[in-house]
Order: structure tokens, then sequence, then C-alpha cells
């Protein structure tokens, strides 16, 4: 824990002094330079791993930047906790088995890769969770040339608004990104799609616009990740997804449908109603024709 | 480019807990939502980590505060959760997590002592003087659940969360919004009533641009906030910032009395 008190015996703060410090610190309009700094660079910024301008700039943030200050504060509160939780030993020595299995394929038989996946179904999904894990390690190459490309779309001249077709890229975006976790083959899929949303900054109700951004873009975070195991599922040539991987992006549709009816947005609506009425084959063409529309 | 995969620890029951956890806290009085909201977070923080090259250091710290970040994003993007005032955000983590808990949250002052402890060892004093200052500068701290319930709020009827314009270059009509200025200076000053009686919401404005005019170093506006801000001792901050003991006070007296004679040039003579 950090002690912030440990040598105040020679501190002697005045409240005025305390009332000109706020004074100049609400008032401080300085802008800081260069790009804000996230999380991890403000980590590596406090661990002097940063190079000398680059330091300095992240610097300018802390100093100006309430949110780079607060993160940088609280990373110094959260370091000085006692360790709670260490890195998990399941979640370590399973990525090595799985490591390991795929380094020998030699005795690795198809009796093996069951196993392994079972391993991943049992521990990456247990039945409580409802949300969609990232897959370790189960996307090869293959499916990357199956990926469609925007030369593939069949909707050109406008069908869905630029701003929730934008949405809807920059979800599948992240989708590939959770999925895929950087594996060879998959950058240009991924560079291609935008990694931002638009601003809603000057829509007539901003709130609502950005609510709908960030809804369609979570549509787009599961139809790739789902088409992702349509692909997987046809190249590996089994029938069925994992029971447990069906049931939860089943459940996660039902959850999208209702709020994507809330907020009125038809077209994408009549596709996830049909992603959740149908079986897995079905879905697989739906989600494919969904993310065809958007291209 | 290589990627960093351990990051997948955050499925673990462990983490799973500490998540909920952290949501819980954040999310008192709406027991409903803790599970779906911890699960969209989660995927949120997923997609941000799954960018990552290499493993941030000190991993536990790393993932709680990211984990956190996200919890604020989601709360504000998907339901609206008001924003602390911009006068509060200025002042750094210290107030912005005690005016959370104070006036979004409505804790009793026991429940704020108690979770400020378990970050920092402030000392009680320190954390009373700014418990003051919330209450007494922000305009309906505490109101806000009373005319929208949290859970109603989580189905997306909350307040605009548009009026919060960010950024550093706010005019200070927008700095000074929600801010009961003459209740927070008689908070901050105790007796010394003939400042504050001075200092009032009229001539702030210009106060606010004279010091403007006169921007602060990176390092002076870090020791202000890491002292005045964050109850750091001189001694402490100097070491955080890398700096001498003796020139970090050095600066810091230097800085302050900068500070009175911009004060002073511009109509406030008692300070």
């Amino acid at each position: 824990m950090t002690d912030i008190k440990d040598n105040s015996i020679d501190d002697d703060l005045q409240p005025s002094d305390k009332l000109v410090s706020l004074l100049a610190l609400m008032s401080d309009k300085e802008p800081p330079v260069g790009v804000t700094p996230n999380l991890k660079e403000i980590q590596d910024w406090q661990f002097g791993k940063l190079g000398e301008q680059r330091a300095a700039e992240v610097k300018t943030h802390i100093a100006r930047d309430p949110e780079c200050y607060k993160m940088w504060s609280d990373l110094q509160a959260a370091s000085s906790l006692e360790p709670k939780i260490e890195e998990s030993p399941t979640t370590n020595t399973f990525l090595t088995f799985i490591k390991q299995l795929w380094s020998k394929p030699i005795w690795l038989g198809s009796g093996g890769m069951v196993t392994a996946m079972l391993v991943i179904v049992v521990i990456l999904f247990p039945t409580n969770k409802s949300d969609w894990s990232p897959l370790i390690d189960p996307i090869h190459a293959a499916p990357e040339f199956n990926w469609p490309y925007l030369a593939m779309s069949s909707t050109r001249g406008g069908v869905l608004d630029y701003r929730l077709k934008r949405a809807f890229q920059t979800g599948m975006r992240n989708g590939l990104q959770l999925t895929t976790q950087g594996q060879q083959g998959w950058s240009t899929a991924i560079d291609i799609l935008p990694a931002s949303l638009l601003s809603c900054d000057n829509a007539i109700n901003s709130t609502q616009c950005a609510q709908q951004s960030e809804l369609v873009r979570k549509v787009g975070v599961y139809a790739a990740v789902l088409y992702i195991a349509c692909l997987d599922k046809d190249v590996n040539q089994q029938s069925n997804f994992d029971e447990v991987f069906w049931r939860s992006q089943s459940d996660a549709w039902d959850k999208l449908g209702v709020e994507l009816q809330a907020e009125n947005i038809k077209v994408f609506n009549s596709k996830v109603e049909k992603l959740k009425a149908g079986n897995q084959k079905q879905q697989c063409n739906t989600v494919r024709d969904l993310i065809y529309m958007t291209y | 480019m290589p990627k960093w995969t351990d990051w997948q620890c955050i499925y673990n029951d462990n983490w799973t807990m500490e998540f909920k956890n952290i949501v819980r806290k954040r999310l008192p009085f709406s027991t409903s939502v803790i599970d779906d909201t911890m699960l969209d977070v989660r995927q949120e923080l997923a997609i941000n980590l799954s960018t990552l090259n290499e493993a941030p250091h000190s991993i536990n710290a790393y993932l709680r505060i990211a984990f956190r970040n996200t919890l604020e994003d989601y709360l504000r993007k998907k339901h609206g959760y008001p924003r602390p005032p911009e006068w509060i955000k200025r002042l750094g983590a210290t107030y912005e997590r005690i005016y959370k808990l104070l006036c979004l949250e409505n804790r009793t002052v026991n429940d704020v002592h108690a979770s400020m402890s378990s970050l920092y060892k402030h000392s009680r004093d320190f954390i009373e003087n700014i418990i003051s200052e919330v209450r007494a500068g922000v305009i309906n701290c505490g109101s806000w659940r009373e005319t929208v319930s949290m859970d109603d709020s989580l189905n997306g009827n909350e307040m605009e969360s548009s009026d919060y314009l960010g950024g550093t270059s706010l005019p200070p009509d927008v700095i000074l919004q929600n801010m009961n200025s003459s209740a927070l200076f008689k908070a901050i000053l105790g007796d010394a009533q003939m400042l504050s009686n001075s200092l009032h919401s009229n001539n702030l404005k210009v106060v606010f641009e004279s010091l403007q005019k006169k921007p602060l170093q990176d390092d002076e506006c870090l020791l202000l906030r890491m002292i005045y801000t964050d109850g750091h001792t001189v001694s402490s901050a100097a070491r955080l910032l890398g700096m001498a003991d003796k020139k970090a006070r050095s600066q810091l007296n230097v800085t302050l009395k900068r500070l009175r004679n911009i004060l002073q040039t511009s109509g406030i003579t008692d300070i």
C-alpha cells in the first residue's frame, strides 16, 4: 500500500495554499503534447521504458489531462496492493499444454485433438458463462482466405446508413482481433476495417446516435466471432458448433435483438431475428449475408 | 508481430469474482444487472487486451485498472452514467473517487473512509476535508438517484451524457458549472472567511483568465496535484517524480508565490 503520509511532520500546508493550488489546477488549459497515452503506455512511462521524447509527452499528459493523471494514480494505488490474484496456473498450464499439443503434430492423433478441444470447452466455456470467450488458437490460416473482403459487397449503393455500416465494420475488426489474436494471415482482413466509430458530436440527438453506433459495433463483434466459428467449422469438417458456444451465442443474439428493437434499427434487427430463429447452418448463412450487406 | 495472449486469464474464476466485485461496488443499487454488466465489460476489455503486443508490467494492477476504466466507459456510453463536474475532474483522482462515492452512490461518510482506506493510507483528516469540500462544492450532490433511479438509468433513461464537453481548453463558465464556489472556498479555508468573501463567483472568471495567461509547468502541475489533491507529502511526491526533496520544496514555494502574485494582480489582495 502506498504510504503517502510518510513524512508529513515537516509539511506545513496552509488552507490558503491549497485554495491557490486548486484554483490553478481548475483553470489550467494548456493542451498536452502528442497522442494521448493509454494505460499501458502510462505504465511504461512509470517504469522508464519510453524514449526521451515520448516520455516527455506522456508526462505532459499525466500532468494536464485528469484522465491520464487518474490512470497513473490508480496504477500506483493498485500496484501497491498486496497481490490478491496471481496469474492463473490453470490458464498457463493449459496454454502450455495446448502449445505442446500443436507443436508436436506427430504424436497428436485425432483423439488428441478431440481432447484438446474438449479441454478448451471445459476451461474456456464454463456452463455458467454467457459471453463468448475468445478461442485459444483454434483458427488457422485457411479460414482467412474465406473471409469476405470489401469487393464481395452485395449492397453497394447505400442500403445502410454509412455511420451504422462503419460501426458494424469497426465491430467486426474488434471481433477479428479478439478471435484471431494476431495470428499471421489475418492482418489484411483486420487492417481493411475501420478502427473507430464516426463521431456523433454533430448529430441532432448525439446521445442516441452514440448508443446506436455502440450497439451496432457490438453486433459487428458478435457477427465476426460467429462467422469465424462457421468458417472454422467448415474447414475442420465439423458438423456442429460446440454446444456451449452455440447456446451462449444464441443467448447473445436474443439480447442484441431486444436492444436493436428498442433502438429501432430495423435493417439489423431483421437479420438478427433470422439468426435467432435459425439452426446452425442457417445461422452461418445469415451471418454471412449480414456481413456482406455491410461491405 | 507477436501478441500477448496470457490476458485470457481474465476468464478465470478468480478474475471473474474480482470483476464482479468491482461492478458490485460501482453499482451497489443495481444487483440485477451486475452479471450482464460484468460480461459486457469483460468482453470490451478482452477486445482491448487482444491488441496489446506485449505484457504490461504488474499484470494484476493493470487488469484491475483497465477493467475499472472500461466499466466507466461502458456506463457512460451505454447508460449515460453522469460524469463528474469538470472542476472535480480537474482536481484529480481522489476528488473524483470521493465524488462518485458521495454524490453518485450516496455512501455514508464511514463507507467513503473505508473505501478510500483500501486504496491509500490517506489520513482521515485529509479524506474528511475532501468530503466536506465535495459536499459543499457540488450542486445537488447525492440527488442524482432521486430524480432517476439507478435501474432506470441502466435502461437508458439517464441524463444526457453529451453535456460533457471534455478537453483542456474549456471556458471558465463551463468549468464553474455545478460548482458552489463560495461554499467550496469556505470548506477549504475554514475560519479564514475574509478571503472567501473577496473571492466570489463574479470575479472567479477574471481569476481563471489571469491564471490561464501564465500557465503552470508540467512539474508544477504534478507537484500541486500530488500534494494538494492526492494527499502526498512533499517528500513522497518528490520521490515519485524523481526529484530531490529540497528541489521539490523550493519549487513548490516558488510556484505558490507566483500564483499568489497572479491572484493579487487580478484583485484578490487578501491572499
